[in-house]
């Protein structure tokens, strides 16, 4: 069977954070700008082009970024303000494609295919996207097109900064070839070394490797790795409206019967699931937790929450208290599952800019002990923003929380 | 189990009952309702396991005998059987009931009796006597400000306390939901024998119930809180109410006494500006101005999307000139509390709580946050 070749473009601002600070004040142009946490054990959220030629990176400690850049304009993280621009461009990639997928606040997905009676070619969409964004907002966009979403996203990184680069149709495996194999998708640090020691360095030795022997050693992880090998990639570009919800379950290997396990288990999940909230922009109301006991039996019970979380903490909290509604414990379980709903997405997840209602109940009272949500929600979100760049850096093992330890029990 | 009764007075016990059975689906007898009879008496009982129902209702008793029913869909079925004839209602095995009126026939699959959860204990001793429109009035003044975030324990329920008024003995129920916190007074001859000591936090949902049995009719309602539920009967029916075991917050605490700034608005005029200006408010945080300078009360609206809304009514107030950002759905709720021709605004400044009462009546408050506008 064949698909009709289809045009990805995949979009990402650069050193976004930076980027609207140096627009909001233009004197900074041309200086070494990071964004970062102000405290003392804060870290670089981001860091001008200018900056990252001192040698600052993201999700390096403020005191290094310091002293690598000591005449760096260190600026405060304003979320409020870098939403406001990426609704903006987002609006914009909009006008092209109703097709746009957000990954987060400064990256997304379009699928352009059909549209080159509109804007001609896919890369000269690619093209007028990145004219009208630099015109309309004056941000900078690195652009990659390609026949779908792994191909387009490996594009736009080799270019930046303000990169255009186009995987023409059959061009893709000499496209792929020289790359390392840590370019593909789910390849982390522990199989980029296993890969390593087998002798394959670049994407095209990791193509040497049959099927079988991709599956024999990565399981169902090495057809997927197989298939992105070849530069296939089947996954529709999706809109954040299609999403009625996002979950995450496991079947564990053994049955569960502690509620100390159940609960480790259910902060592994909250954790994956609210990575994933955040990365696609989008926050939820509604948490359910799914129990199957050992006899297959299943349970579901849900809370809603009075606004729309992302936070894994809360998800966390939550589910804890519904796993007390069910009979997990004297029943063994041997699966578990949350799943948040009720997803809104962008502003709509926000109280709009410049407006907040005041609290009641100020917080030096001990009566606002809160057994779900964070103390300082404002703080808990710059942390979870801190969290999903250290791990976008370092991988998903790049940071866990403390609780849960470093390999979680067998799964099926 | 038989029994035989009027179709309207079976439609209105299931009717009764069915706020509560419908709710929660994780155990299925709890979507049924509990048909017992003995003697002359059907009893018909729904739960959610936080909440129970009991109605009492005479009928022509057969055989006595108890089955759980799907309570919604008996009591669609009550409704569709032909009018003239009393309906007949019949166990067959297997937990089938046979449900006839004239020549229509029903047979309705239930479920054992048994697998109903066992009904809490009556309490005992002398229940307090409280008027039924007192309670829906404290009940409908307040509930509005509850928090309706489940999660919330402490906030998701409603205060019952013995009022510190000295004009007699007051019940007072007091709600908030963490942004604003209302708080009415009732007259309720003895509340001390009950609420002498304590306070109770009945939930919102629990609240309602027991206002929908003091709506049933004129007359007073029973009420007695034991440790763990508060209860209320009026007439055949009787409502347990599972107390919300969390603190509430300290109320008192929150209620300004330093307010000087006192700004007097008609009543009826402010409710009507408010809903006019609320159709140009955005979404979600439904956010108003208001604007004190001289003799007027300008009140406004902005839509990021939209326009914007302005109207301006006249005010008795003093002080500098003021503007101050609410959530306009608070500022409605709280003007739909107060029955008095005026408002009074009491304020410090633009960031600080906000009283809004009646200008004589002592036995309503509402405490409202404003919200920042920039």
């Amino acid at each position: 069977m064949t698909e009709a070749r289809r045009s990805i473009l995949h979009l990402d601002l650069d050193a976004f954070y930076a980027s609207v600070e140096v627009l909001d004040r233009p004197e900074l142009r041309g200086k070494p700008v990071i964004v970062a946490g102000s405290e003392r054990r804060g870290v670089v959220t981001a860091a001008s082009y200018e900056a990252r030629g001192f040698g600052v990176r993201a999700a390096m400690p403020t005191a290094t970024a310091r002293r690598l850049c000591p005449q760096g304009v260190f600026l405060p993280v304003r979320m409020s303000r870098y939403r406001e621009v990426s609704e903006k461009v987002f609006a914009i990639y909009r006008r092209f494609t109703p097709l746009v997928e957000p990954l987060s606040i400064d990256e997304a997905f379009l699928d352009v295919t059909g549209c080159e009676k509109l804007f001609g070619s896919a890369e000269e969409a690619a093209r007028k996207v990145k004219a009208a964004v630099r015109e309309e907002t004056g941000l900078i966009v690195s652009a990659g097109v390609a026949s779908n979403k792994f191909l387009a996203k490996i594009a736009s990184d080799l270019g930046k900064p303000d990169g255009l680069i186009a995987v023409p149709p059959g061009a893709e495996r000499g496209f792929l070839d020289p790359l390392p194999a840590g370019k593909l998708w789910g390849v982390g640090k522990v199989t980029e070394e296993t890969l390593r020691r087998r002798g394959i360095l670049t994407i095209r030795e990791l193509r040497g490797l049959s099927l079988e022997e991709m599956a024999r050693s990565y399981g169902a992880h090495g057809e997927h790795l197989y298939r992105l090998a070849r530069g296939i990639d089947d996954r529709p570009v999706e809109t954040e409206q299609e999403a009625k919800s996002v979950g995450h379950e496991e079947t564990y290997e053994h049955d569960l019967r502690k509620r100390g396990a159940m609960r480790r288990e259910l902060l592994s999940l909250a954790d994956r699931v609210s990575a994933r909230l955040r990365r696609h922009g989008v926050k939820g109301r509604t948490i359910t937790l799914k129990v199957k006991y050992h006899d297959f039996a299943q349970a579901t019970r849900a809370a809603t929450l009075a606004d729309p979380t992302d936070d894994g903490g809360t998800i966390y909290r939550c589910s804890v208290v519904l796993l007390e509604e069910t009979e997990a414990g004297p029943r063994p379980v041997r699966l578990l599952g949350i799943s948040v709903s009720k997803l809104s997405a962008g502003l709509a997840a926000l109280p709009p800019a410049g407006m907040e209602q005041l609290p009641l109940f100020g917080r030096p009272l001990p009566e606002r002990k809160d057994p779900i949500r964070p103390a300082d929600p404002g703080k808990r979100e710059r942390l979870n923003r801190t969290v999903d760049r250290i791990r976008g850096k370092f991988g998903p093992k790049g940071i866990v929380p403390g609780a849960l330890p470093a390999e979680s029990p067998p799964k099926k | 189990m038989n029994f035989t009764v009027d179709q309207d007075q079976l439609i209105d016990v299931l009717t009764g009952i069915q706020g509560v059975a419908e709710r929660r689906h994780t155990m299925p007898v709890l979507s049924h309702a509990l048909l017992t009879v003995t003697g002359s008496n059907l009893t018909v009982v729904s739960s959610d396991l936080e909440i129970v129902i009991r109605c009492l209702q005479p009928v022509t008793a057969g055989e006595p005998g108890s089955v759980a029913l799907p309570a919604r869909k008996f009591l669609d079925i009550a409704k569709v059987l032909p009018r003239e004839a009393p309906v007949t209602v019949a166990s067959k095995e297997g937990n089938y009931i046979e449900i006839s009126a004239g020549r229509s026939h029903f047979r309705l699959a239930g479920l054992p009796a048994q697998e109903f959860p066992d009904m809490p204990e009556k309490p005992k001793g002398k229940p307090v006597s409280i008027d039924g429109e007192t309670f829906r009035k404290l009940a409908e003044r307040v509930v509005a400000f509850a928090s309706s975030d489940e999660t919330r324990y402490n906030l998701a329920g409603i205060l019952m306390e013995k009022g510190d008024a000295q004009a007699g003995e007051m019940l007072r129920m007091v709600a908030t939901d963490g942004h604003r916190l209302a708080m009415a007074d009732g007259e309720a001859g003895n509340i001390g024998d009950l609420l002498a000591s304590r306070k109770v936090l009945v939930p919102k949902k629990g609240v309602q119930e027991i206002r929908k049995l003091a709506e049933s009719g004129p007359g007073s309602i029973d009420l007695f809180a034991s440790e763990k539920f508060l209860f209320a009967a009026k007439g055949d029916t009787e409502v347990w109410v599972r107390l919300l075991d969390a603190d509430f917050p300290d109320y008192r605490q929150v209620v300004p006494k330093e307010n000087l700034l006192m700004a007097s608005v008609n009543r009826n005029a402010f409710a009507e500006v408010l809903r006019r200006v609320a159709v140009m408010a955005p979404d979600k945080v439904h956010s108003v101005k208001l604007s004190f300078s001289g003799k007027q009360l300008e009140v406004s609206s902005t839509s990021p999307d939209h326009g914007e809304a302005r109207d301006l009514l006249e005010a008795e107030y003093e002080g500098p000139a003021m503007k101050i950002g609410f959530n306009g759905r608070y500022l409605q709720d709280a003007v739909s509390g107060i029955a008095e021709e005026t408002v009074v605004l009491q304020m410090k400044d633009e960031v600080s709580q906000v009283i809004l009462r009646p200008e004589k009546d002592a036995s309503f408050l509402a405490i409202v946050m404003p919200m920042r506008i920039f």
